[in-house]
């Protein structure tokens, strides 16, 4: 086996190698006096080293506790006081109790909405909207009958005034046939008179 | 981390926080050698997180988009840190006031545990004087447990450039540290931490 590195041999020293290894390494030190020599010399650092011992570390320092307790009490109720002079004189009292009350009420919705079924919302929905669809179709019937009614009731007045002026234009039409006829005579009359004045007298 | 990206999920980032805090804190104050600063460096990289949700694509880790987040801002810090020179006495002494604190008290006596301060501050040093791209291998993989090719990921190298960093680093530290392997009772001669050398492949993050 040749000498194995100093690198190999830290691995050695740390127990870094496998156990195979470690032997091999452990029967070539037995053998070889400069291994040997040079690991002992590492080895004597090693044991040197655990001899610069560690401090006692210092724990983190303690608080000193009563006297922090103590201030810390006494600002404790003087702030607990301060607060409950401040809530009992406050104008805002008032506000607080009607904002518990909203907040009272706001817990019923909120419970109210916890017991929420969403079938039995959609059936009484659907029956409320079948409900609702038919009063409307209701309505919209009887309107339609009225506006019906209203409009027959127009068309009939609008018929007899129609009438009315129709029998109106006849009677003044025959009047105005009566006199036309009555001026064709007349023009009749008046142009065979005037041709029987422009007629020479027989002799 | 999609609850965060998408909804600005308070709770969801609370649970990121809590889950992801301590790693990011210990490899903050691993790579910049000071708690205080490991802590600061920690909010803002959860302050970071939060501003960049947009950025992180659910394809992937999240904890990959962490550590390159907490990195970047651990090599800001070490820059700034750099141009400051700053060497502040009450970190130091926080340090050592730390240290005391973890070592319990059913530890042997004064003396070893003045011995074992020693040591650890040996060992501080040495990694601190590490270049940042091998003091970043050497955390990720030796305190944190990521494996080769995880660092790869985080840091847009390849899994071989990690392991290779890995066995440089682990050379340099022995060199560091020779003094406290031969003898911890020696003074050691550690040159001057080199935590403020910049990594290249992060720079483009």
């Amino acid at each position: 086996m040749n000498h194995p590195t100093h690198s190999e041999w830290m691995a050695f020293l740390y127990g870094e190698l496998p156990p195979a290894k470690r032997r091999e390494f452990g029967a070539h030190l037995a053998g070889c006096a400069a291994c040997a020599a040079e690991v002992q010399t590492w080895r004597a650092s090693m044991d040197a080293l655990q001899q610069w011992p560690l401090p006692a570390i210092r724990a983190t320092p303690r608080l000193q506790w009563w006297p922090t307790l103590k201030w810390a009490v006494a600002a404790a109720l003087v702030l607990g006081f301060c607060f409950l002079l401040g809530r009992q004189t406050s104008p805002a009292a008032a506000e607080l109790t009607a904002l518990k009350a909203t907040v009272a009420k706001l817990e019923q919705s909120v419970r109210r909405e916890a017991d929420f079924d969403p079938a039995d919302a959609v059936q009484s929905a659907t029956t409320a909207a079948n409900a609702e669809t038919l009063r409307l179709l209701a309505e919209f019937s009887l309107l339609q009958d009225d506006q019906r009614a209203a409009d027959q009731r127009a068309l009939n007045l609008t018929l007899q005034a129609f009438n009315l002026r129709l029998q109106k234009l006849r009677g003044e039409l025959e009047t105005v046939a009566l006199n036309t006829e009555t001026g064709f005579q007349q023009t009749h009359e008046n142009l065979t008179h005037l041709v029987s004045l422009s007629l020479p007298e027989p002799k | 981390m999609w609850r965060v990206k998408l909804h600005d999920d308070p709770q969801a980032f609370a649970s990121l926080m809590a889950r992801w805090q301590r790693p990011i804190q210990r490899l903050c104050f691993r790579m910049t050698g000071d708690m205080q600063d490991a802590e600061d460096l920690t909010q803002t990289a959860f302050t970071r997180v939060f501003v960049r949700r947009a950025d992180w694509q659910p394809t992937g880790k999240f904890s990959t988009f962490l550590w390159r987040i907490a990195l970047n801002l651990c090599h800001d810090e070490l820059r700034k840190s750099n141009r400051r020179q700053e060497c502040s006495l009450d970190a130091l002494e926080e340090e050592d006031a730390s240290a005391a604190s973890f070592l319990g008290a059913d530890e042997p006596g004064p003396d070893a545990q003045v011995s074992a301060r020693e040591r650890g501050e040996m060992v501080r040093q040495a990694v601190l004087a590490l270049a940042a791209h091998y003091r970043e291998v050497v955390v990720l993989r030796h305190y944190e447990q990521l494996k080769f090719h995880e660092i790869g990921e985080v840091l847009g190298i390849p899994e071989g450039t990690a392991k290779s960093r890995m066995a440089e680093a682990l050379t340099q530290l022995n060199r560091l540290l020779k003094h406290l392997n031969e003898d911890t009772s020696c003074n050691p001669k550690i040159p001057k931490p080199n935590h403020r050398t910049q990594t290249p492949e992060l720079l483009a993050l």
